[in-house]
């Protein structure tokens, strides 16, 4: 009697369990298919810092300058983000060209510190986002330094800074 | 002419017995979710609005969702986590976390079938990939939970 009732047991848990299982995986179910299309986004911010600035003045107290360079007084600060490794973005520098478009200073001449590190040549696209950095917000402060020769001549001059994007194939 | 109770005689019994079957069913207006993130990471709730009809006679039930990860179309891309998605119910700016088998309705008995409207939302991350991702919500009805 009791082998016989032992036997039972695991049949009517069974039984009394089908109707529920039945219920939430039979009929009693449906699946939605999820569909996600997310697309390559890049976001950039950027702003022109002024001498007073406390990024500024951060980033010029890293700088140890020897006389025949001088510091242009003001820099660059920038923000960027983006979700696609295949996005490259850079710096580029352009001569400086006098107020009256007469006198030029050569990019050669120009060196850029970038996030207080010593001046590099302005001659070479500077890469400011790079695969490895997908995903990251970086940040970029960017000063200016002029090595001084006695060809260029004193005045006022406009500086021209491009962001370059690249985008990998 | 009116006949007298006490006059009729009891002839034959006969037993009737009704068997009610549990019933129970679970229909969605659209079998298909899209979300198209265009602007940066956030949170986007999808054009597709699903309309969840319940009948059942049964006494008192659940209807519970479950999503799966969404997986990257091409291989070694991380895929966005089940818990990425949300929903809403109604039109209400509360959004819900789908976790294993969340409880979206609660019925109780003699309760007439009503529609419910789900949004559904997906948070993404810039970490997350561009491309496309597929998955899967399962929308499923329990008796008695």
């Amino acid at each position: 009697m009791n082998s016989f009732l032992v036997k039972l047991k695991p049949v009517l848990w069974l039984l009394l369990a089908l109707p529920n299982l039945v219920s939430a995986f039979g009929e009693g179910s449906v699946d939605v298919e999820v569909r996600a299309d997310i697309h390559s986004s890049m976001q950039m911010q950027w702003q022109r810092i002024e001498a007073d600035d406390f990024r500024y003045q951060d980033m010029k107290n890293r700088l140890n300058l020897d006389s025949g360079w001088v510091l242009l007084p003001y820099g660059l600060y920038a923000e960027l983000q983006t979700n696609d490794a295949r996005r490259l973005i850079s710096l580029r520098v352009n001569h400086l060209v006098s107020t009256n478009k007469r006198d030029t200073i050569g990019v050669d001449s120009i060196f850029i510190s970038h996030n207080g590190e010593k001046p590099i040549t302005a001659t070479k696209d500077l890469p400011i986002l790079s695969v490895e950095d997908r995903g990251l917000l970086k940040t970029h402060t960017f000063l200016f330094v002029i090595k001084t020769n006695p060809t260029q001549k004193p005045g006022q001059y406009l500086a021209n800074f491009n962001f370059i994007s690249n985008t990998l194939p | 002419m009116a006949i007298d109770s006490s006059e009729l005689q009891e002839l034959a019994v006969l037993n009737a017995t009704a068997s009610v079957l549990a019933y129970s069913s679970v229909s969605v207006s659209t079998n298909e979710l899209t979300f198209n993130i265009l602007g940066t990471p956030g949170a986007y709730t999808s054009t597709d609005v699903v309309e969840l009809t319940v009948e059942t006679n049964q006494s008192t039930w659940g209807v519970y969702a479950q999503a799966s990860s969404l997986v990257h179309v091409d291989a070694d891309i991380a895929p966005l986590s089940a818990q990425r998605l949300s929903f809403s119910i109604d039109d209400s700016t509360h959004f819900t976390e789908l976790k294993n088998n969340t409880l979206i309705l609660q019925g109780l008995v003699n309760q007439a079938p009503k529609p419910i409207k789900l949004n559904f939302r997906l948070t993404t991350t810039w970490q997350d990939m561009p491309g496309v991702y597929k998955g899967k919500i399962t929308i499923a009805f329990l008796n008695n939970p």
